[in-house]
């Protein structure tokens, strides 16, 4: 266990570098054996996330579980992992993803090798990146997980998915172009000449002028693509709609809170001043993105654009709460971080089902499913419940604490994201209604429902949401230490 | 005994080129056997036999670079130098070479006739190039510099006899011949400055009177060097003698003869430390050649002129590296140039594998160009070699976790470091544009189906070599401390002494 102590994390992140190594010596063929490893990487590193959360001590605000190992101590690069209030959400969040995510693949029969590969390269980026401490390796994973989307878009989507690969691909790598110089200009207009971001987070009080302006809006874009910023968030909802089921789950789920946590991690905890500078175009594209996507959404006829316009909306309310740059608003940011990346995996998970049975997506065409699917169709109205923020499920809390804080520091950005809000009941209570409820479509008649092996991994997410809706204490428990530390160099 | 020991990769290579020159001149000399049967099993016997001279006989010379690395001293009354720098660069020049000698095994778009010399002229090439490292003298400088671009000129038309062939091996020769004049006025007015030929001594001179004659001087010297890099406007070139030549040939023109370019540059970029405007004429090629590289490479469909042009955009990276003349640049570029031998190499494996299984054209012999489309379904005609050119490609296209995320990040730290933070921003979006094409190669191996392609079958050592390549990209990438600190060092001892 005292290796375990030490080097929780790294285990972590090598439980699907493990994993990609194993598949690749597997044969094609031996789908059981692929499917098996697939499983046991994924289980482990969910336990371990698991496990990672129980011994956190929320009381500290400092990164605990931290890791040193020198790796280019001449050019300031240094394998540094660690993980606090801020991140060890999204760890326990990309591991429950991870493995309902290879769990709904269960049925997956072509190419079997493959896809479990890239899930696994992909997997290993998204966890590199919510863990590392020094720009240099957090980039190595950023980037590491993008690449891998266009193969599992392009190979194993469905709708435009070679034009929705490349689009997604090239969208989030022109945001890599200004993190790249952007992370290096870093290290070097600070003068720390190193690329441990807790060195340059202390050590950068003042001195950047305006290039720490500069800097920040370049993180702030650069990240905020991925994040689904408006204007830049076209590559989002095609990318869902194309994606297979799984990957759909991991791109909403996970892939684009590593553009807000991005945002958290590098822009508002080593450059507050500029955060501070830029709140305003940061809260008046959050509210866009609020409004903009839940309009969208609501004019959509195919089922997961839909989900990925209001992913869309959602996205905003977190980059809304880090905006208000209070500590109520960035808890809330991180809460509705975590909520939205379980809720759209349920989302997801649930219309992959239903895509599977019928082939289609579209509302017009489907109808009465409730009948057939009971247990799918719940499934996705848990998911829709959760999305307009009912009470007893976890973004409830979340949004709550959103629009509390942003009520009081941007009123009118405030007002018009709860209207949002309103128009966003407005469609996921029209698309429940006209595809699982009215009379039963007698081409629907013969559809299995989700068996119950399959309901596993709905259930694991559904009852995510219901725990940290129930017990919000929870979540904010962990959260609150570090957000007051990043609250006070905001000078909140 | 010292003298043969800091010389001994270099007389490795020249007894393996007198060996391959002793076959082409008796076995495989114009045999004046009237019965064609017996005319043809005599080529053969050469080729075969050259074939394996050569790529043992450069296996030997990579060992005895490796034995030679720690000599340092100067030779030859000074002109020429031996260190850790030049010793490294021997010992991946000597990699690639082995790489082009094992790609160029059983050419089958070669005539049997012309193998045994075109294994030849690759080994005297790559003399020259080790010579070049370490000659630390204008005059020898630019006799091997010539030494091993004449054996390219003559390996490109080696192809074949007519058409396309002739118009690129022209272009390639007249090209080379002019940049290599113009190279050779700059160092004659360099002579003229400094009363010396002796590059230090050049340097001591300059840096005592940085004028823009100087300057002028330095830009016109490293001319020819920039024409071998392919760096824009020297580039035209490229595309079409890689398109038209053997793939091996190519293989050797893009990877090897690259880390020689850039050993050289690096070399007489000494000559200049001191005048600070060379800093504007580097990054401003370096920005044109990124960016018209990889605008051009968007709209090839043939692979071989897409990585002509990526060649072109990636010498617009090096040179990123060297445009601050520091240590940490210098550093970066030759870890950069490193992971690229080894991108490019793999990318060719691919290349060679797949040129074997096209149909054969006129002269009963397979083309030597090679369409994107057909790599189509490579995954399943072969997953090695689809892994083998993601990796390569990716590689290139500075994707996590390969040699060349990592290289850019260290060409890109060590530009902002010398104040050119906008430069690095025109190289992050150029970044992006090259992902788009390679991408395209990509979707070709991975999306696409393998429907209507001829069969592969990569033997044993083809996929051995290119998992292993791969992983050793791979490893370079994620721990860069393996290489970084003797490349430092490296840098230490050129730019110290």
């Amino acid at each position: 266990m005292s290796f375990l102590d030490t080097h929780l994390l790294t285990t972590i992140l090598l439980c699907p570098v493990v994993g990609f190594v194993a598949l690749c010596c597997i044969p094609a063929d031996r789908i059981r054996a692929l499917r098996g490893v697939a499983l046991l990487s994924s289980f482990a590193a969910f336990a371990l996330s698991i496990l990672l959360w129980m011994r956190f001590d929320s009381s500290k605000a400092e990164l605990q579980f931290v890791e040193r190992v020198p790796w280019l101590p001449e050019l300031g690069i240094g394998y540094i992992v660690g993980v606090d209030g801020l991140s060890l959400p999204m760890v326990l969040l990309t591991g429950i993803v991870f493995f309902t995510g290879v769990l709904t693949m269960w049925e997956l029969e072509t190419r079997v090798k493959e896809y479990f590969a890239f899930t696994m390269a992909l997997v290993t980026g998204v966890f590199g990146v919510f863990i590392a401490q020094d720009l240099f390796f957090l980039f190595l994973f950023y980037e590491l997980a993008v690449l891998p989307m266009y193969v599992l878009i392009a190979v194993w989507g469905s709708t435009r998915r070679e034009y929705a690969a490349m689009k997604l691909t090239l969208f989030l790598l022109a945001g890599s172009a200004l993190l790249f110089p952007a992370l290096i200009g870093l290290s070097y207009y600070s003068g720390v000449d190193s690329f441990d971001m807790q060195m340059l987070a202390n050590g950068s009080d003042e001195g950047w002028g305006g290039m720490g302006l500069v800097l920040f809006l370049m993180i702030y874009v650069g990240f905020g693509v991925l994040a689904g910023i408006f204007p830049f968030h076209t590559w989002s909802p095609i990318g869902h709609v194309a994606a297979p089921t799984a990957v759909s789950m991991l791109h909403a789920g996970v892939l684009m809170k590593l553009g807000s946590y991005g945002v958290l991690r590098v822009g508002v905890t080593i450059l507050p001043e500029a955060m501070v500078e830029w709140a305003p175009l940061i809260a008046t594209l959050a509210v866009c993105n609020i409004l903009y996507g839940a309009f969208v959404a609501l004019g959509q006829t195919d089922l997961k654009y839909v989900v990925g316009y209001s992913s869309v909306s959602h996205m905003g309310i977190v980059m809304l709460g880090l905006a208000t740059m209070t500590p109520a608003g960035i808890s809330g940011a991180v809460f509705q971080m975590f909520a939205h990346g379980v809720m759209t995996a349920l989302f997801f998970s649930a219309i992959g089902h239903i895509y599977d049975r019928t082939h289609t997506r579209e509302i017009s065409k489907l109808g009465g499913l409730f009948h057939t699917m009971p247990r799918a169709s719940t499934m996705f109205i848990i998911a829709g419940l959760a999305g307009i923020g009912v009470p007893c499920l976890a973004s409830f809390w979340a949004e709550l604490l959103v629009f509390i804080a942003a009520v009081k520091t941007w009123p009118v950005h405030g007002v018009l994201a709860i209207f949002g809000l309103v128009v966003s009941a407005l469609f996921v209570l029209r698309v429940v209604q006209r595809t699982f409820f009215g009379p039963a479509k007698s081409e629907w008649k013969d559809l299995d429902d989700l068996r119950p092996w399959m309901t596993t991994p709905r259930l694991i997410l559904a009852a995510t949401l219901l725990v940290f809706g129930l017990v919000p204490g929870l979540m904010l428990d962990t959260i609150e230490a570090t957000v007051i530390a990043v609250t006070r160099a905001l000078g909140g | 005994m010292d003298l043969y020991l800091r010389f001994l990769p270099e007389l490795g290579l020249l007894g393996l080129s007198l060996a391959l020159f002793l076959v082409t001149v008796t076995v495989g000399g114009e045999s004046d056997d009237a019965d064609p049967s017996r005319r043809n099993e005599k080529r053969n016997a050469a080729a075969f036999v050259s074939e394996h001279i050569g790529l043992f006989g450069s296996i030997g010379v990579l060992i005895l670079a490796a034995l030679a690395i720690w000599q340092d001293g100067t030779l030859f009354f000074d002109a020429y130098r031996v260190g850790l720098f030049s010793q490294l660069v021997k010992i991946a020049l000597a990699a690639g070479l082995v790489g082009a000698m094992w790609l160029a095994r059983d050419a089958r778009n070669l005539p049997v006739r012309d193998r045994p010399e075109f294994l030849l002229f690759m080994a005297l090439s790559t003399l020259g190039m080790m010579m070049l490292v370490s000659a630390d003298e204008l005059i020898s400088f630019y006799v091997v510099l010539e030494l091993s671009a004449y054996c390219l000129y003559i390996m490109v038309p080696m192809a074949s006899g007519h058409g396309s062939h002739n118009e690129a091996s022209y272009k390639y020769f007249i090209y080379g011949a002019t940049t290599s004049a113009i190279s050779l006025y700059g160092m004659s007015i360099l002579y003229g400055l400094a009363g010396t030929t002796s590059i230090p001594g050049i340097a001591a001179a300059l840096g005592a009177a940085p004028t823009a004659l100087a300057l002028a001087a330095v830009v016109l010297a490293i001319t020819g060097i920039l024409f071998k890099l392919a760096v824009f406007p020297f580039h035209f070139w490229a595309p079409d003698v890689y398109q038209v030549s053997t793939h091996s040939a190519a293989a050797f023109i893009a990877a090897t003869s690259k880390v020689g370019a850039v050993a050289a540059l690096l070399r007489l970029l000494l000559i200049g430390a001191d005048i600070e405007r060379l800093y504007w004429v580097l990054g401003g090629l370096a920005v044109l050649s990124m960016t018209f590289g990889n605008l051009a490479a968007i709209a090839q469909k043939d692979l071989k002129r897409l990585l002509a042009y990526s060649g072109v955009a990636q010498g617009g990276y090096i040179l990123l590296g060297l445009m601050g003349q520091d240590h940490a640049g210098y550093t970066a570029a030759a870890y950069y140039t490193a992971g690229y031998l080894a991108m490019v190499l793999l990318c060719f494996l691919v290349i060679v594998e797949v040129g074997r299984t096209l149909p054969a054209t006129e002269g009963g012999r397979p083309s030597n160009v090679l369409p994107i489309s057909s790599l189509d379904g490579l995954h399943q005609r072969s997953p090695v070699l689809a892994l083998a050119l993601l990796v390569g490609l990716l590689g290139m296209a500075g994707v996590p976790p390969t040699a060349g995320f990592t290289g850019k990040w260290l060409l890109f730290k060590a530009a902002i470091e010398v104040d050119a933070f906008w430069l690095v921003f025109i190289a992050g979006v150029n970044n992006t544009i090259a992902v788009y094409y390679y991408l395209i190669v990509v979707k070709a191996a991975y999306v696409h189906g393998p429907e209507g392609q001829p069969a592969l079958r990569p033997g044993l050592v083809a996929k051995l070599a290119g998992l292993g390549v791969s992983l050793g990209v791979v490893l370079l990438g994620v721990f860069p401390q393996w290489v970084v600190p003797a490349l430092d060092r490296a840098m230490t001892a050129l730019l110290g002494g």
